[in-house]
């Protein structure tokens, strides 16, 4: 069970990621809201 | 504390991170990620109750493509977003439902307009930059190029639809969604939704002041 949990907090962290570098490397989010981006992802 | 913020901390506990940027980077995508999939499904959910899911689903889709690209206006607020996201998109559905009898008989002009007013405007404004996400000299230039390159493509397939007479309602949905992404990146759609996220703000004081 440990194991299971450990999996998806993995993949959730990745998934998470993927998403933050995607969200910084275009113009903006999809819906017309755009949260502060991050200093680390600015430069 | 908002769901994705909860949600970030559960996996940064769980994942012993100490690393601020790495938990920033974290709870920037969660919020990412849960207001994408909250918007979308609200907009499918909404659309599908509405009866516009057909156009509904290119709509988006085109939607993704240019605003990731191009950028456009942005809500302050997460509600009024979602109200924005759901609510104009859905509206442009039933609107391409209501009058395609209108695409029918000028499809040709509505196309050839439609793209127009999106290259003209995404040549000269994209990408439109908002404040909380600054972008880079070399970042706006290929955003325009790949803006550009976008749109373009989407006009190919506008145009093969138009002489293969496939999807005319969809084809509709494209060129009418075009032109809202063109409004969105124009001070005019800025202005509409700062006026949004006013009245946003407005209902929620009198909802306080009802509280109080």
């Amino acid at each position: 069970m440990k194991k299971i949990k450990m999996l998806f907090v993995t993949f959730a962290a990745f998934t998470l990621t993927i998403a933050a570098f995607i969200n910084a490397a275009s113009a903006c989010t999809f819906i017309h809201y755009q949260p502060n981006l991050p200093k680390s992802l600015r430069e | 504390m908002a769901f994705s913020e909860k949600f970030a901390n559960y996996l940064i506990d769980i994942k012993n991170l100490d690393n601020e940027d790495e938990k920033d980077i974290l709870k920037y995508g969660s919020e990412v990620f849960f207001t994408t999939i909250c918007g979308t499904t609200i907009t499918l959910l909404i659309g599908w109750l509405v009866g516009v899911i057909y156009p509904l689903w290119a709509i988006l889709l085109v939607s993704i493509i240019v605003r990731k690209l191009a950028g456009g206006a942005h809500s302050e607020y997460p509600i009024s977003c979602f109200f924005i996201t759901a609510f104009f998109y859905t509206l442009i559905a039933f609107l391409a439902i209501k009058t395609q009898f209108f695409f029918e008989q000028y499809k040709n002009t509505v196309i050839f307009l439609a793209s127009m007013i999106a290259l003209i405007v995404i040549s000269k404004k994209a990408p439109v930059e908002s404040l909380a996400k600054p972008l880079g000299f070399y970042q706006k230039k290929q955003l325009k190029l790949f803006s550009f390159i976008a749109i373009i493509l989407l006009i190919v397939i506008q145009i093969s639809f138009l002489y293969l007479q496939l999807y005319p309602l969809i084809n509709y949905a494209i060129s009418l969604v075009l032109i809202w992404h063109a409004l969105m990146l124009l001070p005019l759609g800025q202005y509409l939704v700062s006026y949004i996220d006013k009245f946003y703000l407005m209902l929620k004081e009198v909802n306080l002041n009802e509280k109080n």
